[in-house]
């Protein structure tokens, strides 16, 4: 988890441009909830899990809002993973008109495809209407994802075989990530970013999915 | 200033005259194995006033003197002297007990005499009241008539040592009954996993670098004894210390171990005479002293207490002889003798606590990587839950279904049906479940039967209860009807669960062990036979047969089929 609150303490009134001049923003730039501060981006421990934003009042509050956003190869593959994330409420949601290739919800969850992302809106708290979210999240995303960023590169710093985590640094813009560690090892987050702690001798496989700015996963290996 | 015994005894037999001299060595002279210690043949017995009597270390409830004590034990009140003057006349006269080294008096102490008794105890500091630094003493009691005049005297030597363990492992007696345990979030952080393997020391005591120069193991710079760590309580975080390698607390602390229930363990202890500025610098150097197992263990090996030896004690029987959360208590004792001599209990000891979790089993997952541990807060909440009740896995699964319908304070989502804590990558297979927000409610209370089904089997494997998810559907409609049900965090039966007034899932997700039996903590269903109309008999799934669970549920039940069966996995 990437904490970007510096960086995107930015409420929808700061955010809110047009569309032709925010595709040349990267995505996770331009995703917004009225009211609220991106506190979190929370990189997905899988593929094809979506990333999640998470909006609240401030840094330290709890989240009210939190947007799952999934880039795909393809716009079938989006209205694809879209429907599926219909399907996992028990109660099936009513369709929406005007958003998105297809949309449904209503004022606290709607699910939406357009062009190669999946999306989903949800409100957790607070008296916000999911759908006003997801019409401006559907414009962003109409204005496209954007040049897809460089895949990044993972490094694994140090080869101690102590105490001393290995620090892991990625080459290249990610605003979020999420790794694992296989072998003798684990991985941890920490203030100083991710870290594999050492459980015995012997090789770790790192993996790790970094989150570019345009809200792509990559999925990277290293063994160390 | 007194002089010392030896040349007191030197000038009396040149004299001839008398001063009844028994320098009686408490280390060497209280042996002999009877309830009483010996009067040495050649112990005078005229004292210079012609009383007739001896002055011994005596016997009393509590022993012999202790040849050894450590005043800075945990648990050290004082050292007892008590003197036995039966054969000789007391009453009406004092007696007076003063604490040497190397012939100068460290201390006199307050002594009451009695009719056949003279005794003092000692607190282990000068007259100063600064604490007397490991070594030889000599104790020695005088009876003195009204005058002052000394009547009889005794000597005891005794030896102030250091005892204290630095630090102690926990094994099990059979390999594998012990399980790493996992923090979720150390210093606060989301995903700061850290887990505390199953073959790491629980409880150590160490100097820390802000300790200053001069501090070791069981004492702080300035000689004041290290205050044993207490089980630390933070089921999110292990305690953190920003000069350690790692960021986590390595000097001192005492952190939780999980066992299988009915392990028995060895405890290993490593123990240590440090003192200030010295590391093992109150190891006995003219006594010996052994540990004595704490109750309800017995030594493996040898249990002789030097600096660096490791003591071995095996249970008697299981700590953790069911789920749930024991603080466990082990006072640790010594005794000490001179060479050959008889062991006498040393005053004080020292009480050890570790918090054990006991689990059903070796935590059962589908996945080897972290975050996949049995997570402290998790174990903690089950240990809780269970309170030492079962170890049976159905009981368990059981109760964390209990625990989560009624006092996780979580309600089902009834505008959607929709799930906050649990995603699926591909169709119903792999699914994930955010546990480490959802330990934190980062996404509220609302839940789905997703998320319910995922808390459950993912407390349940963490205690070693094998759990997997399944899905039902309906065979060929797009959804089933409800019988009357009363969803989680909600008051009253009802058909139609939703806000909207519409009754029936597109699906529900429940949980079971292999045997194919359900668990389910979404919903209560109506166990009055009835299912189809009111009243309502509450009735939690806690190991239903499949059949009887999918009647109670739905009039369509025959059409529901049961799709899955893995367990979840979890970040």
């Amino acid at each position: 988890m990437t904490r970007l609150v510096t960086i995107l303490s930015l409420t929808v009134g700061a955010l809110w441009v047009t569309a032709a001049c925010a595709s040349a923003q990267p995505l996770v730039s331009r995703i917004a909830a009225p009211g609220l501060v991106l506190t979190e981006v929370r990189a997905p421990d899988d593929v094809p899990l979506p990333v999640r934003l998470v909006f609240a009042r401030s840094a330290q509050a709890r989240a009210e809002v939190r947007i799952d956003v999934l880039v795909t190869a393809s716009e079938a593959e989006a209205l694809s993973r879209a429907e599926a994330l219909e399907s996992r409420a028990a109660l099936g949601l009513p369709a929406l008109e005007g958003i998105g290739a297809r949309a449904w919800g209503h004022r606290t969850m709607v699910v939406l495809a357009r062009g190669p992302v999946a999306a989903e809106v949800r409100v957790l708290a607070g008296a916000h209407d999911a759908v006003a979210i997801a019409r401006a999240l559907d414009a962003e995303l109409a204005a496209g994802t954007g040049r897809a960023a460089t895949a990044p590169r993972l490094r694994v710093d140090g080869d101690a075989q102590g105490e001393r985590p290995l620090a892991v640094r990625f080459d290249g813009d990610v605003v979020a990530s999420w790794l694992s560690a296989d072998g003798a090892g684990y991985a941890r987050s920490t203030e100083r970013g991710w870290v594999v702690a050492r459980t015995g001798p012997g090789a770790i496989v790192v993996r790790a999915l970094a989150v570019t700015p345009d809200l792509r996963v990559h999925e990277l290996t290293l063994t160390r | 200033m007194r002089r010392r015994g030896g040349a007191r005894r030197a000038r009396m037999g040149r004299r001839g005259r008398g001063l009844a001299w028994l320098a009686v060595m408490a280390l060497g002279g209280c042996g002999g194995g009877s309830d009483r210690p010996p009067v040495p043949e050649a112990a005078p017995v005229v004292a210079p006033n012609g009383t007739v009597g001896t002055l011994l270390p005596s016997i009393d409830p509590s022993g012999v003197i202790a040849p050894a004590a450590d005043p800075k034990l945990p648990g050290f009140d004082a050292w007892p002297f008590v003197f036995d003057a039966r054969n000789h006349t007391i009453d009406g006269r004092t007696c007076a007990v003063v604490v040497e080294r190397e012939g100068a008096l460290v201390r006199e102490l307050s002594a009451t005499a009695s009719a056949d008794a003279c005794v003092a105890a000692w607190d282990g500091r000068d007259a100063s009241g600064a604490w007397l630094s490991p070594g030889v003493v000599t104790v020695r009691a005088t009876v003195e008539d009204v005058s002052g005049g000394a009547l009889a005297v005794a000597e005891a030597t005794v030896e102030v040592v250091r005892l204290g363990i630095e630090r102690i492992e926990l094994d099990p007696v059979t390999p594998g009954d012990r399980s790493a345990l996992l923090y979720s979030r150390m210093a606060g952080r989301s995903d700061g996993f850290y887990e505390l393997a199953s073959d790491r020391f629980s409880w150590r005591m160490g100097a820390d670098a802000g300790d200053g120069a001069g501090a070791v193991v069981l004492e702080l710079a300035d000689g004041t004894p290290r205050e044993l760590p207490a089980p630390w309580d933070d089921p999110l975080s292990p305690p953190l210390d920003a000069a350690s390698p790692d960021g986590v607390e390595r000097d001192t602390y005492n952190l939780p171990t999980a066992w299988s229930a009915g392990a028995r363990l060895d405890v290993s202890a490593t123990l240590s005479s440090d003192i200030a500025g010295v590391p093992g610098g109150g190891d006995p150097t003219t006594v010996e002293v052994r540990v004595v197992p704490p109750a309800g263990t017995e030594a493996t090996a040898d249990a002789g207490f030097a600096h660096g030896a490791t003591v071995v004690v095996r249970t008697v029987a299981s700590p953790v002889p069911a789920v749930g959360k024991i603080d466990w208590a082990l006072e640790w004792s010594f005794e000490a003798r001179r060479p050959g001599g008889e062991w006498v209990a040393v005053p004080g000891s020292l009480t050890t606590t570790h918090r054990l979790y006991g689990l059903v089993d070796t935590p059962i997952f589908d996945y080897s990587a972290v975050p996949h541990r049995a997570w402290v807060d998790v174990v903690d909440i089950v240990a809780g839950w269970v309170d030492g009740a079962s170890a049976d896995p159905g009981d368990v699964a059981g109760r964390i279904v209990e625990g989560v319908y009624w006092e996780l304070g979580l309600r089902y989502d009834r505008v959607s049906g929709a799930s906050f804590y649990t995603s699926y990558p591909s169709g119903w297979e792999g699914a994930v479940f955010d546990l480490t927000d959802f330990q934190v409610r980062g996404d509220g209370s609302t839940i789905n039967c997703s998320d319910a089904g995922s808390i459950v089997s993912a407390y349940a494997n963490m205690v070693g209860v094998d759990l997997r998810y399944h899905i039902l559907q309906h065979g060929s409609a797009s959804g089933f009807d409800l019988n009357y049900i009363q969803a989680i965090g909600w008051e009253g039966f009802t058909e139609t669960p939703f806000t909207s007034g519409r009754g029936g899932f597109r699906y529900h997700a429940v949980v079971g062990p292999p045997d194919g039996s359900f668990f389910d903590a979404t919903l209560a269903l109506d166990g009055d036979g009835t299912p189809t109309s009111l009243p309502a008999t509450l009735l939690l799934a806690q190991g239903m047969p499949a059949d009887d669970y999918l009647r109670a549920l739905s009039s369509e039940w025959t059409y529901i089929t049961t799709r899955v069966d893995e367990k979840v996995r979890i970040r």
